[in-house]
């Protein structure tokens, strides 16, 4: 792979979680970012393009991990990745004031036998510890390029370009491997003598993998390792007889099993390397002072109610900071319906824009506000730190339900948006834990479903109004407690996984950070209201429009005709057939329940407006019933897909639709009867 | 509250021979991870042969995984019991020691003797004692009455004792991380028990010999929060308890 000038440079990105990866990944791609479908945090693999100096960088954003070895989904999807697809250069964002751990991961990268740009981002954090670090002593040692940097503020970001350059156009000299421990090495030297294994003088086995890594990974009771070592040889049977009789004789020299004394010599080789490199002169604390933070936010005793505060305080800035925005919006959509009705003649076309995309549209761009703030502080918790803690705080909790801490987070993401909430399940190591967190997610009322009880609460409930829609999410809240007790018990008889995680020192995001993930999640929500959800507001106003000539959306249209056959299933529970019609269209998006309702009852009102149209049909109590109906029933389709893309199975997304369906029904049931019962109307 | 569960001595009839061994085993792995026949022979004077006839006696019992030429494994069961008789031990020698004064070189071989011979719950009351003396501050001054209520529902009005505070007894030098409290500092020993745990726990820096120390347990008691390797990782409890840690004193 040693090859010339090379006009198409691909760069991975590795680091543990928390380096800073995402911040050098947005420095360097800025805008030109391939985000895959959908963002779970740094989960998916993100890929971005940049051009320089007549070279096109493709640079690929791996998800954070600790080691290459396997125990995570992240960790097996990094390391397909770095063996199998043919990268030019890795990058790997070391955290400058953690690099004790941070470098664990850099010394199997080493291994891998590509070439390693190390960027020690966070530079500023450890010499604000007091800590200076020979930048070229470390360089040598490791026999890798080191560039300082700081992402946050864009520095060092050049530097990083013009290393991988340097390292892809005057090819390079694989990096120095990592030392194990002297008897270690032995064996190792000896294996690969021996071994009946074909090599190339790169020292890489068939399928491009290096043969040293391979060994040093199959003597650490690497499976896949051991399976390829394998693969490339000659005789695999010799080959694994071989390397288990050196995995015995380790294990007799050290009393202890070789993984564990590899990674110990790991340790061993980092501790050198620091004891040559760093100095340290005694200064205030960086992660001194992030304790004294902890003291507070995880005190014993004011450490759930502050995370619950800082809950309610979102709910709060969502909802009434957002509804503001909403209103001007709202404004500027009404006033842009009646330009165009006086500019267009009416007909079928005026009919089409005003009734069907202006009323389907407009209505979910309205809440574009509320989007963005939740993930606004969303994006600021994470990005803080304070997401750790959270889990943290919460794994006792979660751990009732046989969940684990970690859980929480795509859980509390659910708010958002459940599509990258089910995506950011893979931060869960075990099968059952990420399909109990799938199964359970949509019950966590996404922004999407925040629309309908704004809605109705704004027309039934404008006193209590934010009382009513807590009551909601503690309603979903409760329903995926007791669902996760359920599934545990009934399809997951197992414990759940070990909660082992790192606490990052607490850091003040930067805006463009935030900003840049703020986008990122509403654009997404745009470009759906740009596509499905125009697409949608088009057929439901088609079938309210035809046959042609009847009342638009009246009994008689089409939809009114699909709307009656399904009455009688939503009757019991006080619905007519307009909100089931809405319900229906409702699974392509939660958004197009309420641009549905916008033209079945709005559109149809003489009034046109919806408010008034929908306090005619509806009274308090089918107004709760709708809202927890909404609540509980399949998410959306995109939630769907996402379910079977994580799942890969037919079978469990078919599980879930099936289930929030029957939920819906049965605790719709039990609202409007108990309502009923108790002399609500 | 783990109060006093260390020193429960389980159903397991074993000779005081056998726990000696345990003892042993368990005291040379704390202090260097790996124990070999050789180094029990050392540690227990004893020969080498008899050592290789009690392990098999042991590994019969299911307390050790001992093979011919590699060194000494303790299963769980076996190492809860070693522990347990290695807090024991400590326990009376400090009581011997601290509170009837007697001179440390001659307590060794009576602490020995006695550790085998009082019932765990005498012996649980023992170290009660010696602990509530030393949580009684410099004069050490208090009525047995407030010994004894102490010891009925664990109230203690003047000393820092009290049932809800965190409380690992002082004479306990080693033991698993999930019994150390807020603020302790140690020395990880070594990481026992099943496969992917302890291989994660490793690679995020367990490693023997690391030092640590205990920041804070999440609200309802678990998971802990630890320093280490500069760095802070938390951990539940099940998971802390397969780490091996000794108590640093500073
Ligand atoms: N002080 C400082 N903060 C940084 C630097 N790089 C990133 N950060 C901050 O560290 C936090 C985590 O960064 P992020 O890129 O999300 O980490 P990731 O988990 O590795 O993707 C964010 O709040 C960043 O603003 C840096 O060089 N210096």
């Amino acid at each position: 792979m040693k090859n010339s000038s090379k006009t198409n440079i691909v760069i991975a990105l590795a680091g543990n979680p928390n380096s800073g990866k995402t911040t050098v990944f947005n420095e360097l791609t800025g805008s030109h970012q391939h985000v895959g479908n959908w963002p779970g945090v740094t989960v998916e693999h993100k890929e971005g393009t940049l051009r320089r100096d007549g070279h096109e960088f493709r640079v690929i954003d791996l998800p954070g991990i600790y080691s290459l070895s396997a125990y995570s989904q992240e960790e097996i999807i990094a390391r397909d990745f770095l063996l199998n697809e043919p990268i030019d250069v890795i990058v790997n964002i070391v955290d400058a004031s953690n690099l004790e751990r941070n470098l664990y991961l850099t010394t199997q990268l080493l291994e891998l036998g590509l070439p390693v740009v190390v960027a020690l981002n966070m530079i500023d954090v450890a010499e604000g510890m007091g800590q200076r670090l020979d930048l070229d002593k470390l360089a040598g040692l490791m026999g890798v390029e080191i560039v300082p940097t700081v992402a946050a503020k864009g520095e060092g970001m050049r530097e990083i370009l013009d290393t991988v350059l340097k390292l892809a156009e005057t090819g390079y000299e694989a990096p120095r491997s990592t030392r194990h421990n002297p008897e270690v090495e032995i064996e190792v030297s000896k294996l690969l003598d021996e071994l009946p294994i074909i090599v190339n003088d790169e020292g890489r086995c068939a399928g491009s993998m290096p043969a040293r890594w391979l060994v040093i990974k199959t003597l650490e009771g690497d499976s896949v390792a051991r399976q390829k070592l394998a693969e490339c040889s000659t005789d695999p049977q010799d080959t694994l007889n071989k390397v288990d009789e050196t995995k015995r004789h380790l294990a007799e020299g050290f009393g202890d099993d070789p993984e564990t004394v590899i990674a110990d010599g790991r340790y061993g080789f980092i501790g050198g390397l620091l004891r040559e490199v760093v100095t340290r002169t005694p200064s205030v604390d960086r992660i001194a002072t992030s304790d004294r933070i902890d003291d507070v936010l995880l005190h014993r005793w004011l450490g759930i109610p502050i995370f619950l505060g800082l809950m309610w305080l979102t709910f709060k800035l969502t909802f009434d900071v957002g509804g503001v925005f909403t209103e001007w919006i709202e404004i500027g959509i009404s006033a842009f319906g009646a330009w165009l009705e006086a500019l267009l003649p009416a007909g079928p076309l005026s009919s089409l824009i005003i009734d069907g995309v202006i009323a389907g549209v407009g209505g979910v761009v309205v809440f574009v506000p509320n989007i963005a703030i939740i993930f606004l502080i969303i994006s600021f918790l994470e990005d803080s730190g304070y997401m750790a803690r959270a889990a943290f705080l919460m794994d006792r909790s979660m751990h009732v339900i046989g969940l684990h801490g970690k859980s929480f987070i795509p859980m509390l993401m659910g708010f958002g948006c459940n599509v990258p909430a089910v995506m950011a399940t893979r931060t869960l190591e075990t099968r059952e834990d990420r399909l109990l967190t799938i199964l359970i997610n949509p019950l966590m009322s996404c922004a999407a479903r925040l629309p309908i009880y704004i809605l109705f609460t704004g027309i039934f409930f404008s006193a209590h109004g934010a009382m009513v829609i807590f009551s909601i999410y503690v309603l979903g809240v409760l329903l995926a407690v007791l669902s996760g007790k359920l599934f545990r018990k009934v399809l997951f008889p197992k414990a759940a996984s070990p909660f082992v995680m790192e606490l990052p020192p607490y850091r003040m995001p930067t805006l463009k950070g935030t900003l840049h993930h703020v986008w990122e999640r509403t654009w997404l929500f745009l470009s759906k209201a740009g596509t499905v959800i125009l697409a949608a507001s088009i057929v439901i106003w088609a079938l309210g429009s035809l046959p042609w000539g009847v009342e638009f959306s009246s009994s008689e249209s089409l939809v009114g005709y699909l709307g009656r056959a399904i009455e009688p299933v939503v009757k019991p529970l006080g619905l007519d057939w307009r909100a089931a019609v809405a319900l229906l269209f409702g699974i392509g998006a939660k958004e197009i329940v309420v641009s549905t309702l916008g033209v079945l009852y709005g559109g149809s009102h003489p009034s046109g407006d919806l408010n008034t149209a929908l306090s005619e049909s509806f009274t308090s109590l089918t107004a709760y019933t709708f809202m927890v109906v909404s609540l509980i029933y399949v998410p959306c389709i995109a939630t769907v897909a996402a379910i079977k893309r994580e799942t890969n199975s037919w079978k469990w997304t078919m599980f879930s639709v099936g289930y929030s369906i029957g939920l819906a029904y049965l605790v719709g049931f039990i609202v409007y009867r108990l309502g009923l019962l108790i002399g609500m109307i | 509250m783990q109060r006093g569960r260390p020193f429960n001595r389980q159903d397991m009839n074993l000779s005081h021979s056998m726990e000696d061994y345990l003892e042993a085993i368990y005291n040379i792995k704390v202090r260097n991870q790996v124990a070999r026949v050789k180094d029990i022979s050392r540690e227990m004077n004893v020969r080498m042969p008899s050592v290789t006839g009690a392990l098999k006696a042991l590994a019969d019992k299911g307390l050790v995984i001992y093979q011919p030429y590699e060194s000494v494994e303790l299963t769980q069961a076996g190492l809860d019991h070693a522990r347990g008789i290695a807090h024991r031990h400590t326990a009376v020698r400090e009581f011997l020691t601290s509170v009837l004064g007697l001179p440390e070189e001659d307590v060794e071989q009576e602490a020995c003797g006695l550790e085998h011979a009082i019932s765990p719950e005498t012996l649980d009351r023992l170290l009660k004692l010696v602990d509530f003396i030393g949580a009684h501050g410099d004069d050490k001054a208090f009525r047995l009455s407030d010994f004894q209520s102490f010891l009925k529902d664990g109230s203690d009005p003047d000393g820092d004792m009290s049932a809800d505070v965190c409380y690992l007894p002082a004479t306990i030098k080693s033991t698993r991380l999930s019994e150390l409290c807020p603020g302790m500092k140690g020395r990880i020993a070594f990481v026992s028990g099943r496969k992917p745990i302890r291989k994660r726990l490793v690679e995020m820096g367990m490693t023997s010999d690391t030092h640590f120390e205990v920041l804070r347990t999440a609200p309802f008691g678990d998971p802990i929060e630890i320093k280490i390797r500069g760095y802070n990782l938390s951990l539940r409890r099940s998971e802390a308890e397969h780490v091996e840690v000794e108590v640093i004193n500073d």
